[in-house]
């Protein structure tokens, strides 16, 4: 009886080698399908939460390009040029300590930077920032409140020692950093900013 | 076909589906509204940062040609803390910690020198051709519609907008809404030019762009704070340098260095803070509605901090993250994002 109305109600049953094939799906199958489908679901539903991250990794990382500029911009301003007086007489900034907001005297200005300065915290050639970018402090180990470390190299130039300077400046997160390997050279890593320029004196 | 047990057993599945889905979606959703807020936040501090360095890193930008070639700031102040131009401007006794005047040369070969003098507003403008203007322009090059900036070694500047081109001169307007004040002579420095104001309206959260003339436009929406502070030459500044028996606010008419302005309290390097105030007490420089504070020539670095929020009231929260609080009380909302960038104008340079 039940096979008859499978037969009356299902006209696409059919023999295959005198035997008979159902292609309707049973309660394994059905639930096989939906397994996989919740699998695909679950996989899909992963992507939104990584592209969140992937928006907040370029926040990070335009957020530590700024700072890298900044400091970048802080150095070019120190004096590195001429007085003309006559006869033009190098003049360099000795003396501007940046490790400090606003920037204050006691320190090194554009003089070449101890080695290393971009690989651990040293003091004078380092600060640290909090979350929104202000300066939060300085020294050898950063304050509760910082989020960013920024460490800065100056270099004499090796083809033009006395007149040009290459400035490294490098900012990453207190976190990444300690991932970071403490071998010298210090390696960019992902969301790290890392900013080089050379500074040529000019007169006037 | 499927019999009651079967049918149950799906149903329950289903159920279970829809249960395990409902906080998935919820979750997403939150998501999926939260990310372009935030995407459109950080490009919108982008932009503005953007904007403001490329004019601020052009501020100075002087001829390449005739006597007075070089950068402005040894001419005059090419960064002023306020708002200039034909229409909103400030006195020139004000300096606002939210608006910057930017100043500099276009990148253009029109650039030469006064040929007639020009005493009145109704005078047009003549300039020499035989010094540095191309071959076969009129009027140097300059076009109608074009901004033209005219200053001398006394310290005084003025912008004007051509209005019209006719036989080798100019007719102008000048872009200041008080009467010039000024009396060129021949040999005073023309070239085309810019000027940038940049200023916060605070009554619609918006960072805005005028360029002196007609046109007032937001750059960037949703501000809710913008500020600009100033480092410079602890000394006093000792250019412009005016002609013996010319005097200005630097110098006498002998060609001495006037006193009044002092070496600020050493931040210790060659870079000092400048106090806003510093910027509104004189000496004062320049003619007319032009006029500037002379410590203004001391600058030589400024700094910009924008800060922007969300536009969506409901991703704004109520903490010390947001300026304008909002009315999310969940997980999904964005802070306000502060860009604070430095920017040393390469024609501002270390003069000393």
């Amino acid at each position: 009886m039940h096979d008859c109305m499978r037969t009356k109600f299902y006209p696409r049953i059919a023999l295959i080698n005198g035997t008979r094939k159902d292609d309707g799906l049973t309660l394994i199958e059905v639930c096989v399908g939906m397994v996989v489908l919740s699998i695909a679901a679950l996989g899909s539903a992963g992507l939104s939460d990584r592209a969140l991250n992937m928006i907040t990794a370029a926040r990070l990382q335009t957020t530590t390009t700024v700072l890298a500029a900044q400091k970048m911009e802080q150095l070019r301003a120190l004096a590195w040029g001429f007085v003309d007086s006559g006869v033009l007489t190098p003049v360099t900034d000795t003396a501007t300590d940046l490790s400090q907001d606003p920037m204050a005297g006691g320190g090194a200005g554009l003089s070449s930077s101890p080695g290393g300065t971009l690989l651990t915290n040293t003091a004078g050639y380092v600060d640290y920032l909090d979350k929104h970018g202000a300066w939060a402090g300085n020294g050898g180990s950063p304050p509760a409140a910082a989020v960013f470390i920024r460490r800065w190299n100056i270099a004499r130039l090796q083809w033009s020692p006395s007149d040009s300077l290459v400035l490294r400046v490098l900012v990453t997160t207190v976190v990444r950093d300690r991932h970071a390997s403490p071998s010298p050279p210090r390696r960019r890593l992902a969301g790290d900013a890392m900013v080089v320029t050379v500074l040529t004196r000019k007169a006037g | 076909m499927f019999s009651l047990l079967e049918m149950l057993i799906a149903l329950a599945l289903t159920v279970v589906l829809i249960g395990a889905a409902v906080p998935l979606v919820a979750a997403n959703s939150g998501v999926s509204a939260t990310a372009p807020e935030m995407l459109d936040e950080q490009q919108r501090a982008r932009l503005g940062m953007e904007e403001l360095s490329r004019d601020l890193a052009m501020a100075g930008a002087g001829l390449s040609v005739g006597a007075l070639a070089g950068p402005l700031v040894s001419s005059f102040a090419p960064v002023i803390p306020r708002r200039m131009g034909l229409t909103g401007a400030d006195a020139y006794t004000v300096a606002r910690p939210e608006a910057v005047t930017i100043i500099y040369a276009s990148a253009s070969p029109a650039q030469s020198v006064l040929m007639q003098p020009m005493t009145s507003p109704s005078d047009a403008l003549q300039v020499d051709p035989a010094v540095g203007c191309p071959l076969g322009t009129q009027v140097c090059g300059l076009q109608q519609g074009s901004t033209a900036l005219l200053f001398d070694r006394s310290g005084r500047f003025d912008l004007v907008g051509i209005l019209g081109l006719t036989g080798g001169a100019a007719s102008i307007e000048y872009r200041q809404p008080g009467p010039p004040a000024f009396s060129y002579q021949p040999g005073a420095a023309v070239a085309e030019a810019e000027l940038h104001t940049y200023y916060f309206d605070a009554a619609n959260l918006q960072l805005r762009h005028a360029d002196g003339a007609h046109s007032d436009v937001p750059v960037v929406d949703n501000v809710v704070a913008l500020s600009f502070e100033y480092f410079g030459d602890p000394y006093p500044p000792t250019s412009p340098k005016p002609p013996l028996g010319t005097a200005n606010c630097l110098y006498d008419a002998a060609g001495a260095l006037l006193g009044g302005m002092s070496i600020l309290p050493a931040a210790g390097g060659t870079l000092a803070s400048l106090p806003l105030a510093a910027f509104a007490d004189g000496p004062w420089c320049g003619a007319g509605s032009n006029r500037y504070d002379a410590d203004l020539l001391r600058v030589r670095m400024v700094r910009v901090s924008l800060r922007v929020q969300v536009s969506n009231v409901m991703m704004r929260g109520r903490s010390t993250d947001f300026l304008v609080p909002g009315l999310n009380r969940g997980p999904h909302s964005i802070p306000d994002y502060t860009m604070r960038f430095d920017v040393s104008p390469a024609n501002m340079g270390s003069r000393r």
